[in-house]
């Protein structure tokens, strides 16, 4: 085995193989950053054209646009609070905070080393587990799936502790959402009122860039003033600090990779919800979490780290059965079925040295996209100084067709309009937006898990405390739920007692 | 007054000129994937399209379109709307856009009046059980007198109304677990144990028959040479012989004869160009082409064929 | 003294609620169902709780935010019929010049640099085809 990796290292750094990951990154680099493209779009894009290429070529592509969307995406997550991709989403809850304040290039930094690492984090665990990749694979099933999906929205919810009543009213919301569309357990249409448009149910990423990007913008064309709330204190030197900061939270890293790794390699459950996770993990595990929101860098360094793991992790089922672990692991089927590869149980066994050059390529490709990151940061970073007014209709603009180039369909223009306005009110009346993101994504996940548990188990809710997997997901909501709870708790005690008192 | 006069003869002549239709084809052709990006059903187009662009000597662009949703039917209402000029066409799965029509839901498209112009090919039905299981025939699932359980994607996949079939005319009691996402979702869960067997086509089982992890024990929509594996003669239920996945091609109703008839040529010929030829043979997939006649024929009998099942459709 | 957002949520709710009972039947609803109605229970307890205490909230004049809305579906609309090419360079001058009261020589730039960058990048480089609007579309 490490002969075909030390073949597949070789043919990787072939001169033309790096210039096209190079070419990888660079794309990624840009779809990453304009909301509403992203790493699927991209790697869309790029499906067609590597029909003629090399298989060594076409992996090394794609593995650079891969590894670079996270760090284009974080980007503009930091510095517009517009998500590039749909799983930076997490990054903006404390980058953007830290732009505010003039310390984007502090953030940049920190997203810089978090994502390379994470990256090689999540390769070294998937190269240490892909022997038995495919038990680990079956041990997710329906009723293991349903209770994933109850744990991402549980440990979300309830980590908005400022305010949990409007969290969980978040949640509900954003489930009630996720059931617009078809029923794939039971056939028929849901709450579409006829449109052909919502059949899909509501289109993710068009609400990603809404709610956050469309919502800040607007915010900043209304309150006025730029990104950075107070332009005399920027600091566009902040790089090296952000840097260290990231080595100086090892621990937060490693969490963040595992996290991001293990829900990432979950199918359908996907990136979006593994670097919310490790963001929510994170804050609750934090001595101050309320602090979180108003710019700690771990609030960036986990859910970076989770980013890149994830890549990896989606690997997983992809490699051991041919199931995508995540939207881009469709496309990236559709490539290899497009140089005649048939994905399956069979495909590691027969394609070793090619689906190693692959998971080269995604590290070296997230390495090369923080370097170049990295020389455009003080450029980057001064964008936070531009007027909102100059800013926002840019952005906005760009949204709209970012939005439009994913499917063409102007329906999704729509979509996220509305949904930034409504980003906007949540803002303005301090609704947390997270767990309605998470719910929205996991809510049909979690409906189809529960039915087909009812289905497999003839109705019998034991199932879902069958198996080991299981039993240690039951355990990890509830610990999830009392983690959260306890500190509720203590504090309605003291003020029962003052009250008391009075 | 003559400069007038020739001047109205001079525009007069360039708007006729303008106004003449120039040769089909003169842009490029969209064709519409009903699904995602990176499916069987997209890299199966991708791969044909270069082909299909070397029938117009490279200087007519083929760009698929990918319609997902519903099973394949937005794709079908886009293909049906469009203007049948010759520049849109789509490939459709049958009988997925077939089934909604039989289970008496609305659709946006009436295939009966689609133009059809080829088929592209067919993928059979296989019956399958895990690989360790002790079981080699469906007699032997008869012979356990329980319940039989199926796991399948959707209510109104071909996936689900196959299962559907095959049980009701072999007279098997069962049960479907449905809603799995794609046939690699459910072919996990009978590796894992959750249902006794499942219904799935050969292209989406064929790596995990190569790997063992699941066995064929009988199969629909072509002839087995394998005595491990019965087919539909085998069984006594010859009137499931046909039960198959066909990808056929098509076109907005009412177009043109003359393009009609190019298109048929130009895509039987890009069927058997060399090119998409090695990639079949490398990806271990089919073609099966057929032109007009045969395609509209096929279509008349699926439709005859799945009509009878309907109240098993319900 | 319900503020106006807990009011159209608890609105939507119930809309959500009233179109599951009504359209939808059997297994397909059950989960809808419930999701709606715990929110509305949860969404009852935050109106209770803070019809009792009095939740100030920051007063930004309320014109601004209508315009600002106004503007970003104006937008929309325009997109659905005209398309992006003409609704893009206009939606960026009149943002940036009225709403946002930039000097004309500003705004004028970024309008037609955004304009130039969206072209080059979308249509050129990754050849879309950026949408015509249904008007254009039925010439």
């Amino acid at each position: 085995m490490t002969e075909v990796f030390l073949q597949a290292v070789v043919a990787l750094l072939s001169p033309a193989t790096l210039m096209f990951l190079i070419g990888g990154v660079l794309i990624g680099l840009v779809f990453g950053v304009i909301p509403g493209l992203g790493g699927t779009t991209a790697l869309a894009l790029l499906l067609p054209l590597t029909f003629g290429m090399e298989v060594v070529h076409a992996f090394a592509m794609a593995g650079g646009i891969m590894g670079a969307v996270a760090m284009g995406g974080s980007i503009s997550a930091i510095l517009l609070n517009a998500p590039g991709t749909a799983p930076s989403a997490a990054t903006c809850l404390d980058g953007y905070p830290l732009a505010k304040q003039g310390r984007a290039a502090y953030a940049i930094g920190a997203v810089a080393s978090a994502s390379p690492l994470g990256g090689l984090f999540g390769v070294l665990t998937l190269l240490l587990v892909l022997p038995v990749a495919k038990e680990v694979v079956l041990l997710f099933g329906p009723p293991e799936f349903f209770l994933v999906a109850v744990f991402g929205i549980v440990t979300v919810a309830v980590s908005s502790s400022r305010n949990l009543l409007r969290g969980l009213i978040a949640g509900g919301i954003g489930l009630m959402l996720s059931f617009v569309g078809y029923d794939t357990v039971n056939g028929g249409v849901r709450f579409s009122f006829g449109s052909e448009f919502l059949w899909d149910g509501i289109p993710l990423i068009p609400a990603l860039v809404g709610l956050f990007g469309m919502a800040e913008m607007l915010r900043l064309s209304i309150a006025g003033g730029s990104v950075a709330t107070d332009v005399s204190n920027v600091n566009l030197s902040g790089v090296g600090s952000g840097i260290r900061a990231t080595l100086k939270h090892w621990r937060v890293v490693i969490r963040g990779s595992i996290i991001g790794t293990l829900i990432g390699a979950v199918p359908g459950v996907g990136g979006t919800v593994a670097t919310f996770v490790a963001y929510s993990t994170t804050k609750k595990a934090d001595r101050d979490p309320d602090s979180f929101g108003s710019g700690r860098i771990e609030g960036v360094v986990a859910p970076e780290s989770a980013n890149n793991a994830k890549d990896s992790g989606a690997l997983l089922p992809t490699l051991a059965f041919g199931i995508p672990g995540s939207a881009e692991m469709v496309v990236f089927l559709g490539i290899l079925m497009l140089h005649g590869m048939q994905p399956g149980p069979a495909i590691f066994a027969e394609h070793q040295q090619d689906i190693y050059g692959l998971i080269l390529a995604l590290t070296l490709g997230a390495f090369f996209a923080s370097i170049i990151g990295l020389i455009f940061v003080r450029w980057l970073a001064a964008i936070t100084l531009v007027n909102g007014q100059i800013l926002a209709p840019v952005v906005i603009a760009v949204s709209f067709v970012g939005v439009y180039a994913i499917n063409q369909t102007p329906g999704d223009i729509v979509v996220a309009a509305a949904l930034g306005v409504v980003g906007y009110l949540m803002l303005r009346f301090d609704y947390p937006r997270l767990p309605l993101v998470i719910a929205l994504i996991l809510g049909e996940t979690a409906e189809r898990g529960f039915q087909q548990s009812m289905m497999i188990g003839k109705g019998d809710w034991g199932i879902f405390l069958h198996s080991a997997t299981s039993l240690i997901l039951v355990g990890l909501i509830v610990l999830s739920i009392g983690w959260s709870l306890v500190p509720l708790l203590r504090q309605r005690g003291t003020a029962d007692e003052t009250g008391a008192e009075k | 007054m003559r400069i007038g006069l020739a001047a109205v003869a001079v525009i007069v002549f360039a708007l006729a000129a303008c106004s003449e239709p120039s040769e089909y084809p003169a842009k490029d052709i969209t064709i519409i994937v009903p699904f995602d990006s990176g499916g069987g059903f997209d890299t199966y187009v991708r791969a044909l399209a270069p082909s299909l662009e070397a029938q117009f000597s490279g200087e007519i662009n083929v760009l698929p379109r990918n319609v997902p949703g519903a099973g394949g039917r937005r794709g079908a209402s886009e293909i049906y709307r469009a203007r049948p000029d010759g520049y849109t066409i789509g490939i459709l799965n049958m009988p997925g856009v077939l089934i909604p029509k039989l289970q008496g839901a609305p659709t946006e498209y009436d295939l009966s009046r689609m133009t059809w112009l080829a088929t592209l090919g067919y993928d059979s039905y296989v019956f399958v059980i895990k690989g360790d299981s002790p079981w080699r025939s469906i007699d032997d699932l008869k012979a356990l007198r329980r319940e039989i359980t199926y796991g399948a994607t959707g209510p109104g996949s071909t996936a689900f109304v196959a299962t559907n079939i095959v049980n009701q005319t072999l007279g098997i009691p069962y049960s479907i677990v449905t809603g799995y996402k794609g046939s690699s979702a459910y072919l996990l869960g009978l590796i894992r144990g959750d249902f006794d067997a499942a219904l799935v086509s050969y292209a989406g089982a064929r790596s995990y028959l190569q790997s063992g992890d699941i066995k064929a024990i009988a199969i629909f929509g072509s002839d087995s040479d394998d005595p491990a594996i019965a087919d539909a003669a085998d069984l006594g239920v010859d009137e499931l012989g046909n039960l198959r996945l066909v990808r056929m091609i098509s076109a907005p109703p009412d177009l043109p004869l003359d393009i009609r008839t190019m298109l048929e040529q130009v895509l039987l010929a890009a069927m058997m160009d060399a090119d998409f030829a090695a990639w079949l043979a490398e990806s271990g997939n089919d073609v099966y082409p057929a032109g007009v006649n045969d395609t509209e024929r096929a279509v008349a009998e699926m439709t005859q064929f799945y009509d009878q099942y309907k109240s098993v459709l319900d | 003294m319900i503020a106006w957002p807990s009011l159209a949520m608890l609105l939507f709710v119930l809309a959500y609620l009233a179109s599951a009972l009504l359209t939808l039947d059997g297994a397909t609803r059950i989960v809808p169902l419930m999701a709606g109605a715990v929110t509305l229970m949860l969404l009852l307890i935050d109106i209770v709780r803070s019809a009792a205490t009095q939740d100030a909230v920051m007063p930004v004049p309320p014109r601004r935010e209508l315009i600002a809305v106004a503007y970003i579906a104006a937008a929309v609309i325009s997109i659905q019929f005209f398309g992006f090419w003409l609704t893009i360079p206009i939606y960026l001058f009149t943002s940036i010049a009225w709403l946002g009261k930039q000097a004309f020589r500003t705004a004028l730039s970024v309008s037609v640099l955004t304009s130039l960058f969206i072209y080059l990048l979308f249509e050129v480089l990754l050849g879309y085809n950026l949408y015509p609007g249904l008007l254009l579309e039925l010439w």
